[in-house]
């Protein structure tokens, strides 16, 4: 009965909405309003190499050369084609001819050039530089062909050339992105109000056609549960991921559809090799068999909200992925803590802190599976507050969370000797050389079994511990149409529509 | 005098609350480049960072830089929004003294009428309807009333925005459809504590000598009621009515985040969330100096329409 009458209230509010949209704007299109969480205080710039990015709008804006498809995979966006060197240090990207930016000026090998300096620029600071340094030069050949010189060998350049933040920018714009950005994209920007509504008007010449939509607001809400009701009261339309413990507030309401969409996110545990226990290959392998993966991913995330990995950073829907078995072995996990000389067990300390979701849950869950094996954990919660800074890689083990990267971007940054961002502190040379082998062969297929092989060594020696990769829950009105449930950066925003 | 003496321990109280403050942001792990930076932050983007921001420097030297600043009227400059303190608390204030302002309209008179209504028929079956709410309005949390308000009237019935989508320097008439939620919620919370302070102190009155005195001289009911019993009930309301508009002010945290209203109170989460220390700093001295204010204001009123007290103190000197 309630449950009746509360329908009714709503579709009787929708209906009332619905004729609000028909008597405002009678032609197809219509606006799309979406929501971003003010997740840098106000602080958002347009410019997209800023750690301040303002990130939901970037890809209605801007272009890359190359965009990820779902599956991973390079394809051309901005540029057409590119080929390499036999070493894979030199390549060649041919531009998409007739592309112009918002303000109607053709775009050439000249923006490109821009781009990439200030994407590298040691002095800017920019966080795309970890993945594009690599690039020690771009050099305009003609107006629609560039080259690329590598300071060391990478077959995937297109790879990482699809990063979210390898964003194409206009030659001299450095000043403009408070006022007046200008980019390729679908949408260009009408009004910025960072902690207000942004409005976003189509582009009509967009290289792709006019998109669907007429305009887009992008409404500042930086409370989570804010966000939802401005959902469920139809101020806003879509959601790009919601927290899954919100799922029972939208999952059963007709006006609300949800997606599923799988990513590379991560958390793990972290062992640091070079401290004692986890120095010993036999301990670090015992902490990561006493685990039941799947039952791990299902008590932190939730039904649905991960899929079980072998501690493998590179996820199921990269084309490298390697997909390896792993079950629970708690006798295994105990012989090997006896031959590492740990016969009655091992006592270990896990920080942990709620900096991030599910941080402190997956420590809990560890220490009550570890348990079986002998592994007696201790967990400490340190203060949110500084805990990149304190904590995580300082301390022998701990809680650490990662963003999806390609498979090339998260095995250099993560598991190379010496990288600035290497959570185990792992140094191996053999395994270094394997990764160079991988990333410098030009022939994909070579390369893939190159890739499987670097991430099976991985399994054998790392300390960290990796059960599952992410999915991501979003969250929209029924109304929105043609989006597909890939990455925020994989939308084809100009597909994007609005039914009445 | 007396005023002198309040006004002055009321500087001493702000004074203190930027001492206090300094301190415990400065006890705090991290800092505003370790949260600005965020994990994947190198040694040297962090050290450049605490050099462009003064933050190498020591602590003291920073407050007395700080301290001298403010009490020229200038509260620096926010370290993450490029942007000096004053002109970000500048429009947020304007916009929670709305919010203030309407809660206080609905909610005092609302209270007021209540109130004298239930201590005059004090324990009958009016005062009981009445005190009973109250009560139930005082225990419920602000978040708890804020979600019910937007359930029932943004999500079901669709009749008022759940939530606010204008800019902090948006026109004050572009807040108007957002601020009924808002101000109803804390309304409601705000109501019941003055209701039931009012209908305390009209029955405290209504027991009183002098009012038997004029009962038996002959003086009607409702000349009883306006002439006898309100005025004298009205003193420790003020007094009770100021410092609720004072805890208003401050308190409006949680419902102006669950609203995302754009106040003073979601600025202050931003800024304790993005170690903005200026900004910190800045948003507590206004509210501190808005609570303190109130309650001086408070005080000043009952002693101007109370004689007693006057002439009490007066004598004590």
């Amino acid at each position: 009965m309630k449950k009746t009458v509360a329908r009714l209230c709503l579709s009787l509010a929708l209906a009332g909405a619905s004729w609000g949209l028909l008597a405002g704007a009678a032609e197809a299109g219509g606006t799309l309003r979406l929501t971003h969480d003010l997740g840098m205080g106000g602080a958002e710039t347009l410019d997209p190499y800023d750690p301040n990015r303002f990130w939901p709008t970037m890809n209605l804006v801007f272009d890359r050369l190359v965009a990820p498809s779902p599956k991973g995979e390079a394809v051309p966006e901005l540029a057409v084609s590119w080929s390499a060197s036999s070493d894979v240090k030199t390549w060649t990207f041919k531009l998409r001819p007739g592309v112009t930016f918002q303000d109607g000026t053709p775009f050439t090998s000249a923006d490109v050039v821009y781009s990439i300096g200030r994407m590298t620029d040691p002095t800017f600071n920019s966080p795309v530089r970890s993945v594009l340094g690599i690039i020690k030069q771009a050099k305009a050949i003609d107006p629609l062909t560039v080259e690329f010189d590598l300071s060391t060998g990478e077959a995937d350049l297109p790879l990482l050339l699809a990063d979210y933040r390898a964003l194409m920018t206009k030659k001299g714009s450095a000043g403009s992105f408070k006022d007046h950005p200008v980019g390729t994209g679908p949408f260009k920007v009408e009004k910025i109000s960072v902690e207000g509504t942004t409005v976003l008007d189509a582009y009509p010449g967009y290289w792709r056609g006019k998109p669907h939509l007429d305009k887009v607001e992008v409404v500042a809400i930086a409370d989570s549960a804010a966000r939802i009701q401005a959902l469920l009261g139809n101020q806003v339309d879509l959601l790009l991921t919601i927290d899954p413990k919100q799922a029972p507030l939208v999952e059963h309401n007709p006006a609300i559809a949800t997606q599923h969409v799988a990513t590379g996110d991560w958390n793990g545990l972290m062992m640091r090799v070079d401290e004692k226990p986890f120095d010993d290959p036999r301990v670090r392998k015992a902490m990561r068999i006493a685990v039941d993966r799947a039952a791990l991913t299902t008590l932190v995330l939730g039904k649905d909200g991960g899929v079980p990995t072998c501690d493998d950073p590179v996820w199921q829907g990269d084309q490298y992925s390697w997909q390896g078995k792993c079950g629970r072995d708690v006798e295994g996990a105990k012989k090997l803590l006896a031959d590492a000389g740990y016969p009655n067990g091992i006592d270990v300390e896990l920080m942990t802190s709620d900096v991030e979701e599910n941080m402190v849950a997956i420590a809990e869950a560890y220490q009550a599976q570890a348990k079986d094996a002998g592994i007696r954990v201790k967990v400490t919660t340190a203060a949110s507050d500084g805990y990149w800074d304190k904590v995580w890689m300082k301390m022998p083990f701990f809680v650490d969370s990662w963003g999806q990267r390609p498979a090339t971007q998260v095995l250099n940054e993560g598991w190379r000797s010496g990288s600035p961002w290497n959570p185990t502190h792992q140094a191996d040379p053999a395994f270094d050389k394997m990764l160079d082998e991988a990333r410098g062969e030009p022939d994909f297929a070579k390369r893939r079994e190159r890739y499987l092989a670097v991430q099976e060594k991985l399994y054998e020696i790392t300390g960290g511990l990796i059960p599952y990769h992410k999915v991501i829950l979003r969250a929209m009105s029924s109304h929105v149409k043609g989006l597909d449930p890939v990455l925020v950066d994989c939308i084809r925003w100009d597909l994007v529509s609005m039914d009445e | 005098m007396i005023v002198l003496e309040r006004l002055l321990s009321t500087l001493a109280s702000l004074a203190l609350v930027a001492v206090l403050m300094f301190g415990a942001l400065e006890a705090l792990p991290g800092d505003m480049c370790t949260s600005y930076l965020g994990k994947l932050a190198t040694a040297e983007a962090v050290a450049q960072c605490r050099t462009e921001h003064g933050l190498d420097r020591p602590a003291w030297e920073r407050f007395g830089r700080w301290a001298g600043g403010a009490l020229t009227g200038d509260l620096g400059h926010a370290l993450k929004r490029d942007e000096s303190v004053v002109s970000i608390i500048g429009p947020r204030l304007r916009n929670t003294l709305v919010l203030a302002l309407a809660a206080a309209a609905i909610s005092f008179p609302l209270a007021l009428g209540l109130g004298v209504a239930a201590g005059l028929k004090r324990d009958g079956p009016i005062d009981l309807a009445i005190s009973s709410t109250a009560l139930v309005a005082m225990t419920i949390p602000d978040f708890v009333a804020a979600t019910a308000l937007v359930l029932v009237f943004s999500v079901w019935l669709g009749w008022i925005p759940g939530i606010v989508t204008v800019p902090p320097d948006g026109p004050i008439l572009s807040l108007l459809p957002g601020l009924v939620l808002p101000a109803a919620a804390l309304a409601l919370i705000l109501s019941a504590h003055v209701l039931r302070m009012v209908r305390a102190s009209v029955i405290e009155v209504a027991a009183s000598p002098y009012v038997e005195a004029a009962r038996l001289r002959g003086v009607g009911p409702t000349a009883l009621v306006l002439r006898h019993i309100l005025p004298n009930a009205l003193i420790p309301a003020i007094a009770v009515m100021a410092l609720t508009l004072a805890g208003l002010m401050t308190g409006v945290v949680v419902i102006e985040v669950a609203f995302n209203y754009p106040g003073l109170g979601r600025l202050t989460m931003n800024a304790v969330y993005d170690r903005d220390l200026p900004l910190v700093l800045g948003v507590s001295m206004v509210l501190a100096a808005i609570y303190l204010g109130l309650g001086l204001l408070a005080d000043l009123v009952t002693l101007a329409v109370d004689p007693r007290l006057r002439s009490a103190l007066g004598r004590g000197r």
